[in-house]
């Protein structure tokens, strides 16, 4: 009887999108296939007799250029042909054998079968195209809280001016069906009102409803830019407790819009952010470590669901900031208050909200002056103390000592700006391997214009291209886990033999290239994601390549915590058997397309010499 | 000296006329295993039997065949190894109707296999049992070619370097699952394509030229 062998099955079912298809739709595939040795010699022939085919390589090694697109290495498991299928023309394969072995070549009539299922449509559209399949992303429970707010906030502002009466703003308020209204002079933000402020300032009172708006009004109240992220909203108006937050344009502060709790509640299916109310909530050293030892746990219990993992780096990174201001607080309440002004600066994966559960702490104190020997002892005091609390915390302390605890990581403003002068000076690979992770920086509490003041002094500093040219050759010399016929290399030593060093080998270069075009066009924050959301029209990278970038950051780092919760572990080595055929495909894709990215930077900052 | 000769004779029949000067590329091929109970040839039975068709170093997967046998006495531990039942085994096709179908292959195609004497020998008991008169079979075997390639290059061979799977892991091939006739036969000819193509890139010799390599051999099936 007509059967069907099961290695041919085995295949199907391990290659790429076809482990979707059921049994017989698989073995439907199969039974209409040949398999063909293709070598140099035999290869025109072969491609004639079998041509209008998907081609899906057993083994063997070739080169292969469909219709005008790029040559590729492709090797087991990888396919070619399906340009010309899905353009419905034949196109001339330029094929170059490596090394012979054999092909399935599946008949255009069976793949046109299969691509009626959508996911495998999508899945070599998205080959054509060469971008990483987006399914992975936008699949995602979590995706909206990568927003940008420019892009949630759906109605111009509505506001009115200070002189202007309370009840016309009660009217107003009335009249558009809202519950809080901006206050503009001159087109700046000077304060807001709410429903609550209407009931609690001047129903309750009996305030007189002819007075000037201006009398029951916020004054300068907290607000966020537009590129800033519906996430960081959130958290602001958590970590605060607030329900109407004013949006602005981050070039002329212009307000642009505003975002309300409703709002949110609208987007919002999960609750893995509130964790942080918990920890803000805390009164004391005791019961901020009780809260926050929580996190592992209520992660690995409800943040199971795929799209959650593209989140948890946020919450977490958010949590040890909430974390710190407590702890200056409690600092603040035993030991009075700081002697002069300070801020709190975080590096590497806090500052750019990446963190994740095996990252340890990298922090900073950034004092407005020189210290006399008492002030010094102070934030001495107050630097073990925040770092022995975060310790206790859960968040690990630093084995290369990168904390505030650490006198070299306290420093003056002008000793702050002495030292980036010497990076820029003499940016030697060794150098910028050291001062790499302190270029990606946040102020998380106590005085941030002193932050901005030092940031503003850096910008133009960090702009100069001998510098952009001295970080991107840098950058160019981590290369991605893949071999030159599209194999995964495995990390050396690890005891699990399909290793990847996802961080090192993928994350980290991404990390350093969006990094170098964040300071080339002066963009001073420090998360990834908002870097390439911040980066302008002219800067250079196209919008295709900033969205691709930012969908693999996002695919890998949610690789990587799947890894992390489902073995259990804290490190980032990710398992290639753990993956599916999808995601292998995508995870060589991702790989290919850094390692263009790196090429490109190159090419842009250091005029192709790597 | 003369029974010397008379023996290499015997060991290398003639290739039949129709096959003397079609070049390898253009043989049909008949890739087929068939799984035994015992590898003792004298009280081994055929358990299933698995093939498929090829030609010019392309495999129609369309032709992939496979069949249970239908089993009778002592079935020994081997179907255990190929993952038959007793059950499965006395729901299999009978042996005569398969014998059938493989007669027609015997003089349209030329069979692959990887050690072929020992397929051959039940074979032939099979068709005499069942009196069936006497065909030829010309076959390729991958084993015995690999043997060749291996003794131009190595002294010494150890005990399973012939083995299918370390056959094809020599030429790069992926590994296939194991102990299944249809399975067996398939990676056997992936393997025979590896092989011919490092025996001759150009694929223009016939397939005469493989005299010399002792893996072509005719098989006299069935009573005489």
């Amino acid at each position: 009887m007509h059967a069907v062998p099961q290695q041919v099955t085995d295949f199907l079912q391990q290659s790429g999108p076809f482990d979707i298809l059921d049994i017989e739709q698989i073995h439907d595939i199969a039974r209409h296939s040949t398999i063909i040795y293709l070598a140099a010699e035999n290869q025109d022939e072969m491609l004639s007799t079998h041509k209008d085919a998907l081609y899906l390589i057993q083994s063997g090694q070739f080169s292969v250029k469909d219709c005008d697109g790029a040559l590729k290495h492709l090797s087991d498991g990888d396919y070619f042909g399906y340009t010309a299928l899905l353009d419905n023309v034949s196109y001339k394969l330029d094929v170059t054998v490596d090394s012979p072995g054999l092909v399935l070549c599946m008949p255009k009539e069976w793949f046109d079968k299969a691509i009626l299922h959508p996911k495998i449509k999508q899945f070599f559209n998205a080959a054509k195209d060469d971008v990483l399949q987006h399914d992975a992303v936008t699949d995602s429970n979590s995706m909206w809280l990568h927003k940008p707010l420019f892009e949630v906030i759906e109605t111009r502002p509505i506001s009115i001016s200070q002189t202007e009466t309370i009840q016309s703003a009660g009217a107003l308020m009335s009249e558009k069906r809202i519950s809080s209204l901006l206050i503009i002079e001159k087109n700046q933000l000077i304060g807001i009102v709410t429903d609550r402020d209407l009931r609690n300032r001047v129903v309750a009172v009996g305030m007189d409803m002819q007075l000037p708006v201006k009398q029951i009004m916020t004054k300068t109240p907290a607000y966020l830019t537009k590129n800033k992220t519906l996430f960081d909203a959130v958290c602001l108006m958590n970590e605060i407790s607030i329900n109407h937050l004013p949006v602005l344009d981050e070039a002329t502060n212009a307000p642009v819009g505003m975002i309300t709790a409703t709002d949110i509640f609208k987007q919002q299916r999960n609750n893995v952010l509130f964790v942080i109310s918990d920890i803000s909530r805390a009164n004391n050293l005791y019961e901020l470590t009780r809260c926050s030892w929580q996190l592992p746990h209520y992660f690995a219990s409800s943040a199971k669901r795929p799209g959650d993992f593209d989140i948890v780096g946020k919450v977490l990174s958010q949590a040890t900031d909430v974390m710190t201001r407590k702890l200056i607080t409690f600092f603040g309440q035993q030991n009075g208050q700081a002697p002069m002004s300070y801020s709190w600066l975080v590096y590497g994966s806090q500052a750019r909200e990446d963190q994740t559960m095996g990252s340890d702490q990298d922090n900073a104190l950034l004092l407005a002056e020189e210290p006399n020997e008492e002030q010094a002892v102070y934030f001495e005091k107050m630097a073990k103390y925040v770092c022995l609390g975060l310790g206790k915390c859960g968040i690990k302390l630093c084995d290369g000592n990168i904390m505030a605890s650490n006198p070299k990581l306290r420093m003056s403003l002008n000793a702050s700006i002495e030292q980036s002068k010497a990076w820029v000076r003499q940016p030697t690979s060794e150098a910028i391997l050291s001062f790499n992770i302190f270029l990606d920086v946040r102020s998380v509490a106590g005085d941030s214009s002193l932050f901005l003041r030092l940031q503003e002094e850096r910008k133009t500093l960090f702009q100069q291209s001998l510098f952009l040219a001295a970080l991107a050759r840098q950058a160019n010399e981590g290369s991605v886990p893949l071999s030159m016929f599209q194999k995964f290399v495995y990390a050396k030593d690890r005891k699990v033999k399909d290793s990847i060093d996802l961080k090192h080998t993928a994350i980290a270069i991404i990390n350093n290239l969006v990094r170098i075009h964040a300071l080339a066009n002066g963009i001073t924050i420090p998360s990834t994601v908002g870097r390439l959301n911040a980066l302008p029209e002219n800067s250079g990278v196209s919008s295709e390549d900033i969205k691709n970038l930012r969908d693999i950051w996002l695919f890998l780092n949610r690789l990587r915590w799947r890894h992390q919760l489902n073995n259990k572990v804290q490190d980032n080595f990710i398992r290639v058997s753990d993956l599916s055929s999808i995601e292998k495909h995508q995870l060589k894709a991702a790989f290919q397309a850094i390692h263009r990215a790196q090429q490109t930077a190159v090419l842009k900052y250091s005029g192709g010499i790597g | 000296m003369w029974p010397f000769f008379s023996k290499l004779f015997k060991r290398q029949p003639t290739l039949p006329e129709k096959w003397k000067l079609v070049r390898i590329k253009d043989t049909p091929l008949l890739s087929i295993d068939l799984e035994l109970t015992s590898l003792d040839t004298t009280i081994a039975k055929i358990t299933s039997i698995g093939w498929v068709r090829g030609e010019n170093q392309s495999i129609d997967l369309s032709s992939a065949f496979y069949t249970v046998i239908r089993a009778s006495g002592d079935l020994k531990q081997s179907p255990v190894i190929h993952g038959l039942t007793a059950r499965d085994l006395l729901k299999g096709e009978h042996v005569k109707n398969v014998i059938g179908q493989l007669q027609a292959f015997a003089s349209s195609h030329v069979w692959v296999l990887h050690n072929a004497s020992l397929d051959m020998q039940v074979l032939d008991k099979v068709a005499n049992n069942l009196q069936i008169p006497e065909f030829k079979i010309t076959t390729i075997d991958t084993m015995l070619l690999e043997l060749y390639f291996l003794n131009k290059t190595q002294d010494m061979l150890k005990q399973d370097a012939v083995t299918l799977q370390s056959c094809r892991h020599r030429h790069g091939l992926p590994e296939a699952p194991n102990h299944n006739a249809l399975d067996d036969a398939l990676a056997t000819l992936g393997l025979g394509f590896a092989q011919w193509y490092q025996f001759d890139k150009q694929s223009s010799a016939p397939l005469s030229d493989l005299l010399h390599t002792k893996s072509v051999k005719v098989y006299s099936i069935g009573k005489t």
